[in-house]
Formats: structure tokens, sequence, C-alpha cells
């Protein structure tokens, strides 16, 4: 035998076990069923036991992903209310001007009428919000003034 | 073909993999996580084979540990895991804020150190509980020349297939001897508990 240090209890049943793991994934199924019954474990039971561990991480993982998306969505709202855009002072003014982007890009208008059926029927808070949400995406630079060329 | 074989699985297959186990490769996965942990011991630090299996899961599933279906199965995926997690427990075991062993373990097959001999390290504790693990073995298995010789190649530092190499035990003799005590703890916790849990 070389010559190192004996192991301890404690390592060579870890060393044991370790090895006794390893043996599991090489035996065949029928084995590993028939060691479980000579166990007086069920194997249909514990199989039951794992596919719940497996619907338990699959809800996990939405939780996480759902967590993840509010977090994403909560650091956007506040990188918005963070930044300053100028718009124009006048009411009526910042009304034509949505006007102006929202007949420049038609999307733009079927999604801000989806949410509003009517322009008109805007308050001059949603004005000033969908005129944000605008500068957001671009559509307005950070002086106000419509970008790009329309649709 | 190698673009096959290093393609990754989506989430959804991977989701799809993971519900379609059978219910022998779930026994398998059980059983290796239970060892891992046993393996491992109080370093745990109170977790079980649950814990380790579902964090396990949802490694796979985030996408953390990336699954190429044309080149390794999801039980060997598992597999790999369960293995780089129980042993990152291990390595980030602090003994300073550990729990004794007793207070953590309820496998039936091994004994409470602390009812045995008076003890009050943790420490202590487990090489006591791994002496006493290790004496029963060998008192079952004293007639079998594979298993005692096996286990002394442990007590030496070797691997089991250094043990081979070293003694001449063949690979089909040593896996035969490794089945007899897998039997042997699984009779054991048997005779221990009627549940399994």
């Amino acid at each position: 035998m070389p010559d190192k240090p004996r192991k301890s209890d404690e390592e060579v049943l870890e060393n044991l076990m370790n090895e006794l793991a390893e043996g599991i994934l090489e035996i065949s199924d029928e084995e590993i069923v028939a060691e479980a019954r000579e166990a007086r474990v069920d194997p249909d039971k514990a199989a039951q036991r794992v596919a719940e561990l497996v619907q338990r991480a699959i809800e996990q993982r939405g939780q996480r992903k759902r967590q993840a998306a509010r977090r994403e969505y909560e650091a956007t709202i506040a990188a918005m209310q963070k930044r300053t855009y100028r718009l124009p002072d006048d009411p009526q003014e910042r009304r034509a001007l949505l006007d102006a982007v929202v007949q420049r890009y038609p999307r733009v208008r079927s999604a801000v009428t989806l949410q509003h059926r009517d322009l008109t029927s805007l308050s001059d808070a949603d004005v000033r919000s969908q005129l944000r949400k605008l500068q957001e995406l671009g559509f307005l630079d950070a002086d106000g003034k419509p970008t790009g060329e329309g649709e | 073909m190698s673009d096959e074989r290093e393609a990754v699985a989506t989430e959804e297959q991977v989701r799809d993999a993971l519900k379609a186990l059978s219910v022998a490769d779930r026994l398998r996965l059980e059983n290796f996580a239970k060892l891992r942990v046993r393996a491992i011991g109080a370093k745990a630090a109170g977790r079980d084979h649950q814990e380790l299996l579902q964090e396990a899961f949802v490694a796979v599933l985030e996408g953390r540990r990336k699954w190429k279906p044309g080149s390794v199965s999801m039980v060997d995926l598992l597999a790999g895991v369960v293995r780089s997690i129980s042993s990152h427990w291990a390595e980030a075991y602090d003994p300073e804020t550990a729990r004794p062993e007793s207070e953590l373990s309820n496998d039936p097959q091994r004994p409470s150190p602390l009812a045995a001999a008076q003890s009050d390290s943790p420490d202590q504790e487990r090489e006591l509980g791994a002496k006493q693990e290790l004496a029963a073995l060998l008192r079952y298995f004293k007639e079998d020349d594979i298993v005692v010789l096996v286990i002394e190649g442990f007590r030496e530092g070797m691997t089991g297939q250094q043990t081979c190499e070293a003694l001449g035990i063949s690979r089909k003799d040593y896996e035969a001897a490794r089945k007899r005590m897998t039997r042997y703890r699984g009779k054991s916790k048997a005779e221990g508990s009627q549940d399994d849990a």
C-alpha cells in the first residue's frame, strides 16, 4: 500500500457513499426497481415524490421569472421617472404634439386609441404620460421633437 | 451531426424531459441524491436529498447548467448537477455555525453518537457516528473479502478504481461488491424504518 496518511472513518464513509452513489447510476432499470422493493420502498410512491419535486422546481422557476420581470419593469419605470424630458409648457401644444406623432405613426395611434378610445377624451395628465412613453420609445427626442420620417 | 450534438435544449424541452423521467430514473436520482447527502453528512447543514434534487432541477430549468440532449442524457446531466451542488455544500460548510449532527439526522441506520458517548463537538460526533456505521458494515461483511479490501483501500486514500488496480480486483467483482453494500444499506434502512421518505 502507498505510504499515505490513513483516512479517518468519516472520510472512508464519505468515499464509500460517493462510490455507492456512482454505482446507482450504472445499474439497470430492473435492478433499481428490484432493489427498491427489497428495501421495502414502493417504487411508484418514491417516483411520485420526485415528480412532485420536479413540479415544485417548475413552479419556483416560474415564480423567479415573474419576480425578475417585475424587477425589470420597476427599474424601467424608475429610470423613466428619473429622466427629464422637455415637453411644451402649454397643454394645447402638448395635445397638438401627441396628435402630430400619432399622425406620423399610425401604429402609435392604434396603440393609444386602443387604450383611450379617442384622443380627445384624454386628460392633460394622460397626454403627458403618453408623450413621456413616446419619448422613452424614441418617437420623440429629449427636447420633445418628433423623430424619424414616420410610417 | 456535431451541430446536433452541441444543440442546447430550450427551457420547454428541459421541462418536458424532467416531467418524462421514468420511474427507474426518478428512483435512481433519489437514491443518488440520498447517498451524496449521506456522504457529506453534517456538512449538508441540515439540508436533505429533496432540497438537493430540487435545487438541481431548478438549476437545469434556469439554464445555469445547459442540457445538450444530443450528447448527454437528462439523468446524467442531473447527476452531475447533484454532484456539483453537494460538493459545493460541503465546501461551504462552516463548523462554527453547525448544529450537532444528532439534531439533523433522521437516518435510522445512523445511531445517535451522543447516546453512545459523551462528545461536545460536531467533529467528534461525526467521527464517532462514522466509526459506528463503518464498524457495523464491516461486521456484516466480515467474510466478504472484496468488501473488506475495498474499505481498506478507502482507508489508504484510494478510489474504488485504484483499489481494484492495486489489489487485482476485477471491475465486475468490484461492481458486485458495490451492489452488495447498496443492498445492505437498503436492508438496514428497511429494518430501521418502514417509511423510506
